[in-house]
């Protein structure tokens, strides 16, 4: 296994495409196993693509890009606007609370950042805002989509440790809401000493905001029959990839009344890169997987890490430090895959939640979208806005301890965590 | 030659986007079939069967427009000729590795072709293992491509970032 890692890293800075260094990386193992079959690796590969709750995330992908054609952005963006046009930071408000509301309807973190930028970003660098701000406020802005359901994170992390995704999803709501409020409150300390105002000039009329809240409904509505269908066992977390998609289109074409042909198909086709991606990484991640339940790699760090602590608080956040570190150059989905067979036998051991350590990986995890040098939504805002690096990395830092305080205080008050996922599905 | 590949590209694109769209389609009805007390065991199955092939289809796609996720760190600091034999070492590891699912696949897809599909017997478990060699064979070609390119003097650099988180 020494020797895989050690393949895997040269592969890693050679610049070889992850999922190809996750695979033939795996495959190492193999070579220095010659007694097991050279079929195998082929085997977990495709057995991987038989795994029908990871159907749900090319799915989801699919819905996130139809999205945009399905009116669902433009409604939800008058709502956002009307909801918060009155708080200090103006558009970086209207943002955070348009990627809460967004949230609800996609589950992927890169295409919110991107599509919030698209829709956003010049608008906020025409009123003023430096563009290290913009870029900072738009890209951690997307840390709600994974967070609050549906989000793809939980489905990766519920189907490789056997984890109920209902249950998962439920654990996002209160911590999404609470990331909200402290975004929102960073957002409107720091706007005080830039000197950002707010957007409206004076409060919406209770007609303005009751035709908004009416505009978004279809929107706001999915994330809650999302929850109610899963608790009634309408449909399974496996079904709801499908679901998102139909209804996506259903409110596209008869709510909305905007969606057409053309840009449906232009949705499928944008999808099938970034499904491609996600998909060969995880299919390939099987073979990297085998090797490290063959050793028995988990029971070797619980057994270094019972050693050093008793602390169930002190063992997470020692775990999301190091998810943090991984995270600045490692790809969010690629540790949940790689680390979520590693930890969860440990944390466990522990007496921590899988559900309450779910939700706190995850969002470390995609924390580490973020931060430089390696972060894919840093990649995206930044590329849209032509934002350096180093300018985003220095004015987003406000957002960064934000975000960090918070998931400190997700590991030590797991209550915030499983209280609504206890009161919708009984204490587990 | 050239145009025969760009059908085939092509051809490639609008055959996954039809599998997405019957895996929507079926995991859909499926549901709705259940809830209605009519459950088709069968859709689950054709979704899984069509994911396999699509998830292939779609990484020869992501590979040949650079979007496969890489870490750039050290190639972005060498120098354009290391950076190039980088790219290349790369290109004849990952084709060693994608000739061997070709290889190993198609050869497990044979020994195994009389075990049938989600019990379903007259469909062979083969047709699901043939996507990985298929799509093994895609990918390669879509290397030698990539080979090709760098040797003559265009710089195939490798991604674009990507997540889906």
């Amino acid at each position: 296994m020494v020797w895989v890692l050690v393949a895997f890293t040269v592969f890693l800075l050679m610049g070889m495409p992850v999922a190809f260094a996750i695979g033939i990386a795996g495959c190492v193992f193999f070579l220095q196993h010659p007694e097991l079959p050279s079929t195998i690796p082929i085997q977990l590969t495709i057995s991987q693509t038989q795994n029908f709750a990871l159907l749900a995330v090319p799915l989801f992908i699919l819905a996130g890009n139809m999205m945009n054609n399905a009116g669902i952005t433009t409604n939800l963006l008058k709502l956002a606007t009307v909801l918060t046009g009155r708080l200090r930071g103006g558009l970086a408000q209207t943002s955070i609370a348009l990627s809460t509301l967004m949230s609800g309807v996609t589950g992927s973190s890169i295409a919110d950042a991107a599509m919030n930028t698209r829709l956003l970003g010049f608008e906020m660098l025409k009123r003023g805002f430096s563009k290290g701000y913009a870029a900072g406020v738009l890209s951690y802005g997307s840390l709600l989509a994974p967070i609050i359901p549906p989000g793809i994170g939980f489905i990766l992390y519920g189907t490789v440790g056997q984890v109920s995704i209902g249950r998962l999803f439920a654990a996002g709501i209160i911590p999404g809401f609470l990331l909200w409020a402290a975004l929102a409150l960073t957002i409107s300390l720091t706007a005080r000493r830039r000197g950002y105002e707010p957007e409206l000039k004076k409060a919406p009329t209770p007609k303005e905001i009751a035709l908004a809240c009416w505009g978004g409904l279809w929107a706001i509505l999915f994330p809650v029959i999302l929850l109610a269908g899963l608790r009634f066992g309408i449909f399974t977390p496996s079904e709801i990839g499908a679901f998102a998609v139909v209804y996506t289109v259903v409110i596209g074409l008869f709510a909305y009344r905007v969606l057409k042909a053309a840009t449906l198909r232009e949705a499928i086709e944008g999808s099938l890169v970034d499904i491609g991606g996600v998909m060969f990484l995880l299919a390939l991640s099987a073979i990297f997987g085998y090797g490290i339940v063959f050793e028995r790699v988990p029971e070797a760090i619980s057994g270094w890490v019972l050693d050093l602590t008793d602390s169930p608080s002190v063992v997470m956040a020692l775990i999301v430090i190091l998810i943090l570190l991984a995270g600045t150059f490692m790809d969010g989905a690629v540790l949940i895959i790689m680390l979520t067979p590693i930890f969860l036998p440990l944390v466990t051991q522990y007496g921590i939640d899988p559900v309450h350590f779910g939700l706190v990986f995850i969002m470390a995890a995609t924390i580490g979208n973020y931060t430089p040098p390696v972060g894919a939504a840093m990649f995206v805002v930044c590329q849209i806005l032509r934002c350096p690096i180093g300018v985003y990395t220095r004015e987003s830092m406000p957002f960064l301890i934000a975000v960090s305080a918070l998931t400190l205080v997700l590991i030590f008050v797991p209550e915030i965590v499983l209280w609504v996922p206890n009161l919708i599905f009984g204490k587990g | 030659m050239g145009r025969l590949y760009d059908r085939l590209c092509a051809a490639e694109a609008v055959l996954a986007g039809t599998l997405l769209v019957l895996m929507v389609a079926l995991i859909f009805l499926g549901g709705v079939a259940r809830v209605l007390g009519y459950p088709l065991n069968w859709s689950t199955d054709f979704a899984t069967a069509f994911f396999a092939w699509a998830c292939f289809f779609c990484a020869d796609i992501a590979w040949r427009r650079n979007s496969l996720m890489a870490i750039e760190l050290l190639p972005r600091r060498l120098p354009d000729a290391g950076r190039k034999v980088l790219r290349l070492a790369n290109y004849a590891i990952i084709s060693g590795f994608l000739a061997y699912l070709m290889v190993m696949g198609t050869w497990l897809a044979w020994t195994s072709r009389v075990r049938s599909f989600q019990g379903i017997p007259e469909i062979s478990y083969s047709w699901v293992t043939m996507s990985l060699p298929v799509g093994g064979a895609l990918l390669l070609a879509t290397t030698f491509l990539k080979v090709r390119d760098e040797l003559r003097g265009i710089d195939t650099g490798t991604t674009a970032a990507q997540d889906v988180l």
